[in-house]
């Protein structure tokens, strides 16, 4: 309890006390325009899915165990992520473990703080989706009550699974590496599962002329599935609390506890027993052999960039990230490419100009989580670069360049092949590549522009530098960007699509004008960003702010 | 040469620096004393081109560290408290990423003789973040070699090193001297201070409160180093 209690008065201060009480506010108020927009979205979609004919109630049920299926499996998933770096190769552990604390207590400390890490979105966004339903079935603060308790047994069931699988991967593979080993065992896994249920096509399995009638086609629908599926018992004890069934929304409650006790003792017994050995064995320096090796450049400026390229490739977390990220690229061009579409030239081109805005969202996202953090992570090392007989500002336009010439580069190709994958016209492809590629350069060089601007040296967690202030504020640039190309582009796609639809011709002129226009605008973005928040850093940085704050 | 006039440093309300003026000659060693928080790191980031101040001037070797830091870095080794290293690059590499940067003529072969007297020559290969406090200290303390640098500024250089390697320092210490190179040291450890310097500068709350020859310190106050510290620090206490 010394520890809990310890944790508890951290959190607690850290609340009585924010850093920064305006961008605490700022994060505040967008995260309730954010649960504000998801309550209105949830609201809607459970109104029109109960007022489906016939079917309202067994779709409603479907899509509360799809919802609480994702939702475990997030817990389950992102508690196998952070449990590695909470239990095992934490800092803290360097002063709990010498106190005279038994090592169950400080595994159980560890284990909750990985659990809380973990779930804490998932218990918000449950909020949400409690007020949601609460639109569609009127039910009392009670019943609320007893959902939420049973949410709270169910996630943490879920993240004691996670904290299970995290500890005999640690038992069995004792490295600092293994948490970004799991990450891209899982992410493999998932997307093998993709690719199985996409080949499977599921929505061609159930096909309702097989059965007699269509009550027993509804009934089927309704209570498929197996009974001995966690996520089927939540999601029937809200449908029974929500209809009064109280009997038998405490007999799931039961069980669900039971679900609970199981792998929460399970988890608990092995890594309380396995902890200390674990932990040593994790923090025992390694000799570095098998290091990715390159040769170093005969240029002094060139030097910088090849610690960037090693410094890189050395690093497993970004490695596995990298990963994740094709995996997720090749299922959304798959999904691209089985995508339903009709097989109109016009409606295919209209569609891969309109992808253009997806092909953005992905080159922000890689932007935010390579970019931005890639400045953040300097932080600490910044001491090197500003006593060396070298400008800084060399530095950051060295980096800058590395960085645009990547993006660009993924820009371009991932603009062809989405626009192949739609199978759009070779000039319609050419078009929206060019298009993606110059939107890559201006969303590199906000990506640049927030981190010199906001950068986060507090922490080496790259999730929470991805969350910070600058993170977001980048993302919802980056949205306000892609909106902004999309709207700017309308009208010489309108021109190009009515040409090619109604007149057999196109007017390139003006379609061409408007390119260059864009391309000039996103050029003078590009240059803008680039030299404020060089000074903005240089200048922050020299007046030692940075250092005084964090 | 290392020349300061008038420095002055605020973080916020927080005066740091308080119109601080000192030189360090040619073949000269000076430490500055001062309890936690008296201004010693800030002036040490100061004197690297790290942090700009609010007030005064510093050259180093005649060269304006504020108008031309380029320059001025170009001669300097800097060695901080509590320095992070690139965890991912290995002692040899940072030390050959050192010699590019300061374009040092110094061959590969002798970069593995220093590091053999410093007994880090077994961990050329591995990674840096496999390295202890003591043996990251020892690499920086190489990288002056590699410079050689004209100025140079240590701060607290004996935190988490050996007797063997504290024996070292103050040999690589002296032998710079000898070149005419000047070096500044921030220091807790009186006896050290002492030890190496010939001349002291004792600070607290951004102000310098005493400043002299050490024998000539001792004979006027008729104590040792030590006591004069105390003594001198407990007045603005």
């Amino acid at each position: 309890m010394k520890v809990f209690s310890l944790k508890l008065k951290i959190f607690l201060n850290s609340l009585a006390s924010p850093s920064r009480p305006i961008k605490s506010f700022i994060f505040a108020f967008l995260g309730i325009l954010f649960m504000t927009g998801i309550y209105l979205w949830l609201k809607r979609i459970f109104t029109y899915i109960v007022n489906v004919p016939f079917f309202g109630e067994a779709i409603l049920i479907r899509f509360l165990s799809i919802l609480i299926f994702i939702s475990g499996g997030i817990a389950v998933l992102s508690t196998v992520i952070s449990a590695t770096a909470t239990i095992y190769t934490s800092d803290e552990l360097k002063m709990l473990l010498p106190l005279p604390l038994s090592s169950d207590e400080i595994f159980l400390a560890k284990m909750f703080e990985a659990f809380i890490y973990a779930d804490w979105m998932i218990f918000l966004l449950s909020i949400v989706v409690a007020f949601a339903w609460r639109s569609i079935y009127e039910i009392g603060v009670f019943e609320i009550l007893f959902c939420g308790i049973s949410l709270v047994f169910f996630i943490f069931a879920m993240s004691s699974i996670g904290v299970f699988l995290s500890n005999i991967l640690a038992f069995l593979f004792p490295t600092r590496k293994i948490r970004d080993f799991s990450v891209v065992i899982f992410a493999i896994l998932f997307g093998g599962i993709f690719f199985y249920m996409k080949a499977l096509e599921p929505e061609f399995l159930l096909k309702a002329n097989a059965f007699e009638n269509f009550l027993e086609y509804l009934t089927h629908l309704k209570f498929s599935g197996t009974l001995l599926s966690p996520f089927r018992w939540l999601a029937m004890l809200f449908i029974e609390i929500s209809k009064g069934n109280f009997s038998d929304a405490f007999v799931l409650f039961l069980v669900l506890f039971l679900f609970f006790l199981f792998f929460f003792s399970l988890s608990f017994f092995f890594g309380s027993k396995t902890f200390l050995s674990t932990t040593t064995r994790i923090n025992a320096r390694g000799a570095g052999a098998g290091i990715y090796q390159a040769k170093l450049p005969g240029k002094k400026e060139k030097i910088f960039m090849w610690r960037e390229k090693v410094l890189f490739l050395r690093n497993s977390e970004q490695v596995s990230q990298v990963a994740i990220l094709l995996i997720l690229i090749t299922i959304y061009l798959v999904s691209v490419w089985r995508a339903p579409v009709w097989d109109i030239p016009s409606v295919k081109n209209l569609l891969t100009f309109l992808n253009i805005g997806g092909v953005c969202l992905i080159l922000s996202a890689t932007a935010l989580r390579f970019i931005f953090t890639s400045i953040c992570l300097e932080g600490r090392g910044l001491w090197i670069i500003f006593s060396s007989p070298i400008l800084p500002e060399k530095i950051l336009k060295l980096k800058f360049y590395y960085f645009l010439k990547y993006m660009g580069v993924s820009g371009f190709i991932l603009g062809i092949l989405s626009g192949v994958c739609w199978k759009a016209s070779f000039e319609v492809v050419l078009i929206t590549a060019v298009i993606t590629l110059i939107s890559s350069l201006t969303i590199t060089s906000l990506a640049f522009y927030f981190a010199l601007s906001y950068p986060v040296y507090s922490t080496t967690n790259i999730s929470r530098m991805e969350s910070s202030y600058g993170g977001v504020l980048f993302m919802i640039s980056s949205v306000f960007y892609i909106v902004f190309v999309l709207a700017v582009l309308a009208y010489p796609a309108l021109w190009y699509f009515t040409g090619v639809l109604f007149r057999g011709a196109v007017e390139r002129k003006f379609t061409l004008i408007f390119f260059a226009g864009f391309f000039l605008i996103s050029l003078g973005i590009v240059l803008f960003l680039f030299r404020r928040g060089v000074k903005i850093f240089t200048s922050r940085w020299h007046r030692n702010l940075f250092i005084a704050h964090q | 040469m290392i020349e300061v006039r008038g420095l002055s440093h605020s973080f916020g309300e927080i005066c740091a620096l308080d119109n601080v003026s000192f030189q360090v000659h040619p073949a000269e060693v000076v430490s500055i004393l001062g309890p936690n928080g008296a201004g010693k790191t800030t002036l040490l980031n100061i004197l690297a081109g790290i942090l700009l101040p609010d007030k005064g001037e510093v050259f180093l070797n005649g060269i304006d560290v504020l108008k031309n830091p380029y320059q001025a870095k170009k001669i300097t080794a800097y060695i901080p408290e509590q320095p992070y290293l690139w965890g991912k690059l290995t002692g040899l590499e940072f030390l050959l990423f050192i010699k590019k940067v300061y374009k040092s003529e110094i061959g590969i072969e002798k970069i593995g003789e220093i590091m053999k007297e410093f007994d880090i020559y077994d961990y050329r290969n591995s990674l840096i973040e496999t390295y202890s406090h003591g043996i990251r200290q020892k690499l920086l303390f190489l990288t002056i070699p590699i410079i050689n640098p004209k100025v140079i500024l240590l701060d607290e250089p004996l935190v988490g090193l050996d007797p063997k390697a504290t024996i070292k320092v103050i040999d690589l210490i002296k032998e710079f001297s000898q070149k005419q190179s000047s070096v500044f040291i921030s220091t807790h450890i009186v006896s050290f201070a002492e030890k190496v310097s010939s001349k002291v500068l004792i600070i607290d709350e951004g102000k310098i409160i005493l400043e002299g020859n050490i024998s000539e310190i001792k004979q006027k106050h008729a104590s040792t180093l030590e006591e004069i510290f105390l003594k001198e620090t407990q007045k603005n206490e």
